[in-house]
């Protein structure tokens, strides 16, 4: 069943335009010039329930202003959204009794207080019962291990346990879709890890549709099981993450070490530099094209100095980012 | 009850907030008390020489005086995001209202309580309570006069904040309107020419917050309890108008913010 419908979603912005220093003010001031920004162009997708997407793109490519027309906090200029039958901007309040949000850069704990006064504003937000808010707080604070500084106020949190207070809070009304925008941001190795855990095992628990935004490749690989990708407000990729990978892993990264630079680079069929540093140099091999025995036997007789040979698959960060280079 | 809940909740949390900062909290009391004490003995020095200005009295005055306490007492306690939804809607602080389920605009005002308000309150009721006999009508006077004065204050100045979806940043503009309020609450409309009388009853009716109370407590007339009612009922039905509108042309943003 899709649980999100988005078509032929577009939004544009205004945005003023000002040439620097004074006479550029003063000028602004008297003709002002506005540019037509297109945020989002001709968005299409469908999420099923319980998936767990990972919806990523580079810095302004799109995706927080996807989220904020999915809320309903930001209006469409065209298209259509549809959240469990609900449209975004028209059933607003309904739809906020279905949907967590969680913004990594937008605290919705009270910095001066302890989260659990947090909750319990929550709870008189969603109307949620008093006896059914307390077994549900007990079962969440249990699911992400927050006991420990629950009656701490947040501003004496480190960002790894506010974070996972921040996710309580989303999910204290039992929301059906959880939004995660950069959740990980500026969190450290373990505490990315727990907060990548907690909500995995939220998701197999609960079965709650997760849409996650991340700049991090091992929240992606980690949490999601589908991939988005969008850039310049269009959709550019589209499909498990496995298959992303299965398509990739045909390229292999072969990298040499060598004892002494005699020669340029090898430039064969299939074969390609990634890197070339003084005494490094490494190839991406496409399979496909050159099988990797005979790309490893020409590289050998090639480069006669070699000290040291490494065959790496290509990672999900470099997978990405070719994504983004390609559209 | 879902309201009032959520209305407990958030005094309470607010209150909890200026606990955390005690020293802060009761500076800001000794300084509000300090500051109107102040302004009444000004009113009490001048009109030791002086019998009335333009037909008002000391008792006028402080009449005027002690509404505008309440009702900006009221608005600071209960409604403490009043002067700050300009601000809200640039900063993108938006964003947390509209994700959630209550009423956007009446969310927003009552998320924030400054404590402070609370003197103001006790203030505005002392001085009404020491320089007007204490009548059942004086009393109504008291309590509905200053919450439709309340009302109609807070969302002046609210229309003024919402305004920001189409002028983006404008605080500046917003401080002198907000600056204007509070002179046009502290002086009878009796001192203004006929122009401005009429500019600020019926455009921007600022003299609904406490001079009409005061007329009232001077001479009841039914015209003026209508006129309060309907003015009150229109500014606030066309400030949550306009509001709803502003919300289409909402843009967010990306600044890092926490709740405070």
């Amino acid at each position: 069943m899709a649980i999100i419908e988005v078509k032929h979603l577009t939004k544009t912005f205004q945005t003023k335009q000002k040439q620097s220093g004074f006479l550029g003010s003063l000028q602004s001031l008297f003709h002002p010039q506005r540019k037509t920004v297109e945020a989002v162009r001709d968005l299409n997708f469908t999420i099923q329930k319980g998936e767990r997407v990972a919806f990523i793109g580079p810095n302004g490519a799109g995706k927080s202003t996807t989220l904020k027309m999915l809320t309903g906090i930001l209006y469409p200029t065209s298209g259509d959204i549809s959240l469990l039958g609900y449209t975004p901007q028209r059933d607003r309040k309904k739809l906020s009794y279905e949907l967590g949000t969680v913004f990594g850069q937008k605290s919705q704990l009270w910095y001066h207080l302890p989260p659990m006064d947090t909750y319990d504003l929550f709870a008189a937000i969603f109307d949620i019962d008093k006896n059914v808010y307390a077994k549900r707080l007990q079962k969440l604070i249990k699911q992400f291990d927050i006991q420990d500084f629950i009656h701490t106020p947040v501003r004496k949190l480190s960002l790894g346990q506010r974070m996972r207070c921040e996710l309580v809070a989303a999910l204290l009304h039992q929301p059906k879709i959880l939004l995660l925008d950069e959740p990980t941001i500026g969190l450290d190795i373990l505490s990315k890890k727990a907060l990548r855990n907690a909500i995995l095992e939220f998701n197999k628990k609960e079965k709650t549709t997760i849409l996650l935004t991340s700049h991090d490749v091992d929240d992606i690989e980690n949490v999601c099981e589908r991939i988005i990708i969008i850039n310049q407000g269009q959709l550019v990729y589209d499909k498990p993450l496995d298959d992303l990978k299965s398509v990739y892993l045909q390229k292999k990264i072969i990298k040499l070490q060598l004892e002494e630079r005699t020669k340029k680079p090898l430039k064969r069929k299939g074969i390609r530099v990634v890197a070339d540093t003084d005494l490094t140099i490494s190839y991406e091999v496409d399979t496909t094209r050159q099988p990797l025995q005979d790309a490893i036997k020409q590289l050998l007789s090639y480069h006669l100095n070699i000290l040291d040979i490494t065959i790496q698959e290509v990672s999900v960060e470099e997978i990405i980012e070719e994504i983004y280079k390609q559209k | 009850m879902g309201y009032l809940r959520f209305i407990k909740t958030y005094v309470l949390l607010n209150i909890s907030t200026a606990m955390e900062y005690r020293l802060n909290f009761f500076l800001q009391s000794f300084f509000m008390i300090l500051n109107n004490v102040a302004f009444i003995l000004f009113w009490y020095f001048l009109f030791g020489t002086l019998d009335s200005i333009n037909g008002w009295g000391l008792q006028d005055f402080v009449g005027l005086f002690g509404f505008a306490a309440l009702s900006f007492g009221i608005n600071a306690f209960f409604f403490g995001n009043w002067t700050r939804v300009g601000e809200i809607i640039v900063n993108g602080e938006l964003d947390f209202y509209l994700s959630l389920p209550k009423d956007e605009l009446s969310h927003i005002l009552v998320s924030k309580s400054s404590f402070s308000g609370f003197g103001d309150m006790i203030f505005g009721i002392v001085i009404l309570l020491l320089f007007y006999p204490i009548t059942l009508t004086n009393v109504l006077i008291f309590v509905l006069g200053s919450l439709a004065g309340a009302l109609i204050w807070a969302h002046l100045l609210v229309f003024a904040g919402t305004l920001s979806f189409w002028l983006g940043e404008s605080s500046g503009f917003f401080q002198s309107l907000s600056h204007l309020t509070h002179v046009f609450t502290s002086y009878p409309s009796e001192l203004f020419p006929a122009i401005i009388k009429m500019v600020f009853f019926f455009i921007f009716p600022v003299f609904f917050i406490t001079n009409v109370n005061v007329f009232l407590l001077r001479d009841f007339q039914w015209i003026w309890v209508v006129g309060l009612v309907i003015v009150t009922f229109l500014v606030v039905a066309l400030t949550r108008f306009v509001f709803k509108r502003g919300i289409r042309r909402y843009e967010s943003g990306n600044l890092v913010t926490s709740r405070i």
